[in-house]
């Protein structure tokens, strides 16, 4: 039940608070129920973020069953690197969770220290193997665009360490709002380039974090679609596709 | 969810004084101070019953558990022998009604590796290297890379200069990937390879310190740098290693290292030793041969450095007056 175990994640990077469309928490909740986890890093540098930006981002993490960190820019990389990281195993250790109340009643952090290290060992190492896709929510209306750079750098070097993992990884990069109206844009970039997705934007207009978390969770369930689909071609791997590709 | 709760419960900090009764051990840590803080948790220096041991705090139970996993079972194939911290428990801390949960190990004194070479000069440097060398190496032959070196992870002992590493929050085994690094010390962030934890990840991060401790590179460079392309960081490193250091062999050592030319860590630690013991012959006659250096001629170098503070302007003030008035009154008699 462990081979080739597929997470899904969604990554928002913002500065500001929505004002457009569809409620990001309602949205949130939803990628949940399809196996998508979402996390939120929130920036202070001179952005809109505020009382009310942290709030909805604290709510979107929760409802999208991942983590929230609010941030200096400068700490952008390291945030991105451990949220990613983090969410990872936390979604695996809920998986584990479910199975130890079943098994034994008890959730893994109330099991006594000598037992909980096995299991930590074990999500570790799923955690390491296991493909993984991210779909990077980027918020690029205009007070970002000081910190664009910042963000591009961040987004290479999450590759990089991606790159590292033994289990595969996909990243896609989706901004909002697009530059002609539109709510969201997915890039279709790979590897090494997917950062330079992030270029010299300029968007001006609404912060639509609803449709473009909707855009992203979309993007990210086609290309599950694409992998179930490929992996029945080749019919290599039994009757127990469900867990393996939804957990979470 | 309880669980995505439980990772956003951030730890309070613990004032000294604090009692902090253990879960499942009956040991109870009364804080002593805060020592620092790492990626998995903040460290405090503790009473655990009578004995002054570290504890490590986290919100993350898993990281708790998976680090002193790590280093419980490095220590049964390497028995402690002054590489990894002596470990005590792995247990939760009840406070204000929230568990959190910990472990305890060896409180590890010592100086920081630019307070070691303030006090000693900078012709230790590669003494300093080769022994976390050395250290590391053994790591690396148990099948695991330290990672997150740095100058914050280590201290040294000013009278017997060994290294200790003091956070091993970042061990992994080699051919996986590194889960904690810092960007400065991170061989991928200045493109100069994978984050794939190995033993020239750990050499590189070596070498960067060895930089580090001769020149250090400035807070603004740094700050630059984060918005640049990791070729463009290249480029940087490669310059400052040709321009700005002018302690020739060490640099060209060093050089070799941060552009991967050892095959092993143990190439570049043989160099550095060489360049020591060449050192030292130079400087024999006024050095009297570092390695047999005790604390008390450290002293003497300390005092030999010292800046000059209020008692010895105080000091010299008193002695111009002292002469000023002697010579009146030598001048008065003689009239």
């Amino acid at each position: 039940m462990w081979d080739g175990v597929t997470l899904q994640q969604l990554l928002l990077i913002t500065d500001g608070c929505s004002n457009a469309g569809t409620d990001p928490v309602y949205v949130a909740q939803t990628g949940r129920s399809k196996g998508v986890t979402t996390s939120v890093i929130g920036i202070l540098d001179d952005g809109a973020l505020g009382e009310q930006g942290r709030r909805e981002a604290e709510n979107i993490a929760e409802a999208g069953g991942g983590m929230c960190r609010i941030i200096r820019i400068a700490d952008l990389s390291r945030t991105m690197q451990m949220v990613t990281q983090q969410t990872m195993q936390l979604t695996l250790q809920q998986v584990v969770n479910k199975e130890l109340r079943n098994l034994v009643g008890q959730e893994a952090n109330a099991l006594p220290p000598e037992t909980r290290t096995k299991v930590a060992k074990f999500v570790e190492t799923v955690t390491e193997e296991a493909d993984v896709q991210i779909g990077l929510v980027v918020d690029v209306s205009a007070s970002m665009t000081t910190k664009m750079t910042s963000v591009r750098e961040a987004v290479r070097d999450l590759e990089l360490g991606l790159a590292a993992r033994t289990g595969s990884h996909r990243l896609i990069v989706i901004t909002y709002p697009g530059l002609h109206g539109e709510d969201a844009v997915v890039h279709r970039l790979e590897g090494a380039q997917v950062a330079d997705a992030i270029g010299a934007m300029r968007a001006a207009g609404n912060t639509p974090t609803g449709p473009a978390l909707e855009t992203a969770i979309r993007a990210l369930l086609e290309s599950r679609d694409h992998r179930l689909a490929t992996r029945e071609d080749r019919a290599d791997d039994g009757g127990e596709g469900l867990m393996k590709h939804y957990v979470g | 969810m309880s669980v995505s709760k439980r990772l956003q419960v951030l730890v309070p900090e613990f004032r000294p004084g604090t009692v902090l009764p253990g879960k499942w051990r009956g040991h109870s840590y009364r804080i002593m101070r805060l020592v620092g803080r790492g990626a998995n948790g903040t460290v405090y220096q503790v009473l655990r019953d009578r004995d002054v041991v570290a504890i490590k705090i986290g919100e993350n139970a898993a990281a708790i558990a998976l680090e002193y996993e790590r280093m419980r079972e490095l220590t049964a194939s390497l028995g402690t022998a002054g590489i990894i911290p002596e470990l005590y428990d792995l247990d939760d801390v009840e406070h204000g009604g929230e568990v959190y949960p910990m472990l305890a190990m060896e409180f590890i004194k010592g100086v920081s590796p630019e307070e070691f070479i303030d006090i000693r000069g900078r012709e230790w440097i590669p003494l300093c290297l080769t022994k976390l060398l050395r250290r590391l190496e053994t790591l690396h032959a148990k099948g695991y890379a330290f990672c997150d070196l740095k100058s914050a992870n280590l201290l040294f002992d000013p009278d017997t200069a060994e290294p200790r590493l003091i956070d091993f929050g970042g061990l992994t085994p080699i051919g996986q990937a590194v889960r904690e690094f810092t960007e400065l010390y991170d061989r991928a962030w200045w493109g100069r390879g994978t984050r794939k934890a190995d033993s020239h990840y750990d050499m590189f991060a070596c070498a960067l310190l060895g930089l580090q401790l001769l020149t250090p590179i400035s807070p603004t460079d740094l700050e630059r740098l984060r918005t640049r392309r990791p070729a463009d960081r290249n480029a940087f490193l490669s310059r400052r290693c040709v321009s700005e250091i002018k302690d020739g062999q060490l640099q060209t050592i060093l050089n070799k290292a941060l552009s991967g030319q050892y095959r092993e860590p143990a190439e570049f630690r043989m160099e550095l030793a060489a360049l020591w013991v060449n050192d030292r012959e130079e400087n024999r006659g006024n050095m009297g041969g570092p390695l047999k250096m005790t604390s008390g001629s450290v002293g003497v170098r300390k005092r030999a450095r010292r800046k000059w503070d209020m008692t010895d302007w105080g000091l010299l003030v008193a002695v111009a007056v002292f002469v000023v008035t002697m010579g009146t009154l030598l001048w008065f008699g003689s009239l």
